[in-house]
């Protein structure tokens, strides 16, 4: 069994989308190494309600790294310190006896704060519905070998697949930019011959979509690529520039 | 209409104008560093290479009409994007540290804003010969004519410990632009995958580190006094 740690937590608390917040600071006592980073907030929040305290508000669902819900920012890099993962899956035995840990929501304008770690990423979500899907006929299930796809097309867009919607990528880009979200979305289905009928239209509408909710651009700076939790690589965004090139010289911008 | 709106006002049409704009500069850049290079094969070549410049009018004023518009739509295509980037986090973090993003790329604004009073005082000293009239009006024999003598205008010009210093400055900032710029062409126009993207990494950064070290060569020479 290794040893028990106590910190210092400093959390950004907000009480609704309209006031104004600060940091505050927490002891957190006897963590153990062992706990995720949100049972360690779970401590510290049944603390705060025994003594009658507002217990710190933060988002989660499946708590294993594969919903996208969870969604803070460690010490000023989203999802924490450790690569490849959810905060939700981000141990606490990579933090030290006594350190301080500053624990904030994702800044962007199409992020506002909900109350305290929360936020609106509902952007997201109109990204998708602009065109991010298949039309499919319905019907029975098409027999599965029906339609060849290479290897490496599935491997690839599984890659992009593996997104979860999380939008750490926004949180750490230093424009707020939703490109590896929408390149990954975009990626995923343009690699699968599923998606080619709509494929020009999807990249115009969801780059449309991308720029009306007010993201900002792309400078290439790959942030996004190091702190998502699926490893979703910025040569998808490539991709995506790509594909709006050849979107908008065939005149999907006219349909 | 709509076409101008898809390639001027979306975010992904504006990376390629910047893209193409900015390897169009770059490729003046290393024109331009290869000629200046010539210095070191004497005065005769340096100015008979500068007479080559100036002998046609039409393309002499094509070129730098060119060039300025070219620089003058990656100036305002670039303050467009900082300043929608800029309104996309309102509220920064209070531990703002921009994770996993490198020095060049947090100075693009930065450094590109100091190339540019450095570009225009560069006319203006140089090209116009506005502000050291003494240096730039010197002139040298090629042959049996009489030319300017760009060799000595150069060293005298650059020499100049001042003007030496400005130079290796504003060579600095080009550098630190490039280091981040031309890698970022070949993503912003789609041409990157993961089987090119080491080969780009590399030739990219080694131009740069040719440029850099072109770019300082010429003004340490002339202030060294090691050409006269
Ligand atoms: C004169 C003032 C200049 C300003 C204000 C400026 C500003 C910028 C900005 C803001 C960017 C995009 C930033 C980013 O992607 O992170 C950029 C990209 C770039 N700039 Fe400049 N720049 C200037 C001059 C130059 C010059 C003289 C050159 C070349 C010799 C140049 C070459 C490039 C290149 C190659 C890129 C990369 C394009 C891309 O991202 O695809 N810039 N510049
Ligand atoms: S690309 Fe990665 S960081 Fe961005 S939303 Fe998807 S999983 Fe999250
Ligand atoms: S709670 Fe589902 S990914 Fe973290």
């Amino acid at each position: 069994m290794s040893k028990d740690m106590n910190l210092t937590l400093k959390v950004w608390r907000q009480k609704d989308q309209a006031s104004n917040g600060k940091m505050e600071t927490y002891q957190a006592k006897k963590v153990s190494p062992d706990m995720s980073f949100l049972e360690m907030l779970d401590v510290v929040n049944e603390d705060l309600i025994q003594k009658g305290q507002d217990p710190i508000a933060f988002d989660s669902d499946c708590r294993e790294g594969i919903c996208g819900t969870c969604s803070m920012v460690v010490n000023g890099v989203p999802h924490g310190p450790q690569r490849g993962t959810t905060v939700c899956q981000l141990h606490m035995r990579h933090f030290k006896d006594g350190d301080t840990i500053a624990i904030e929501p994702w800044r962007a304008r199409p992020f506002p704060v909900l109350k305290d770690l929360i936020t609106n990423r509902s952007a997201l979500d109109r990204i998708i519905q602009a065109g991010g899907y298949i039309s499919v006929s319905t019907g029975n299930a098409p027999a599965a070998n029906a339609l060849p796809i290479s290897k490496k097309a599935s491997d690839e867009a599984m890659d992009a697949a593996a997104c979860i919607g999380c939008g750490a990528c926004v949180a750490a880009c230093k424009n707020a930019s939703a490109m590896l979200f929408v390149s990954a979305k975009v990626g995923h289905l343009g690699l699968l011959p599923q998606g080619q009928p709509e494929r020009d239209k999807r990249v115009w509408k969801m780059i449309s979509q991308m720029d009306k909710e007010g993201f900002g651009n792309c400078t290439n700076t790959y942030a996004c690529e190091s702190v998502c939790p699926k490893r979703v690589s910025a040569s998808f965004i490539a991709r995506l520039n790509r594909d709006y090139a050849v979107a908008v010289a065939k005149g999907e911008c006219d349909r | 209409m709509n076409l101008i709106k898809a390639i001027f006002l979306s975010s992904v049409g504006r990376k390629y104008i910047m893209a193409l704009t900015g390897a169009a500069m770059s490729a003046f850049v290393f024109v331009h560093l290869l000629g200046n290079l010539q210095i070191f094969l004497g005065a005769d070549a340096l100015n008979k290479y500068a007479v080559l410049l100036h002998s046609n009018f039409a393309i002499l004023w094509g070129y730098r009409l060119g060039l300025g518009t070219i620089a003058l739509v990656h100036i305002v295509v670039a303050l467009s994007l900082w300043l929608e980037n800029r309104a996309a986090r309102p509220v920064k973090y209070v531990v703002n540290k921009q994770p996993y993003t490198d020095f060049a790329s947090k100075m693009m604004v930065c450094g590109g804003v100091a190339i540019f009073f450095f570009v225009i005082w560069h006319i203006v000293d140089l090209t116009c010969g506005l502000t050291r009239p003494d240096v730039v009006n010197q002139t040298a024999m090629l042959g049996d004519k009489q030319v300017a003598d760009v060799y000595h205008i150069v060293i005298k010009g650059i020499g100049h410990p001042v003007a030496g210093i400005c130079y290796l400055i504003a060579t600095c900032c080009l550098a630190l632009h490039l280091w981040h710029g031309l890698e970022s062409i070949f993503q912003s126009l789609g041409l990157r995958n993961k089987t090119y993207a080491l080969y780009i990494k590399v030739v990219t950064k080694a131009a740069v580190l040719f440029l850099f070290a072109g770019m300082c060569l010429i003004p340490l020479v002339c202030m060294l006094g090691i050409l006269k």
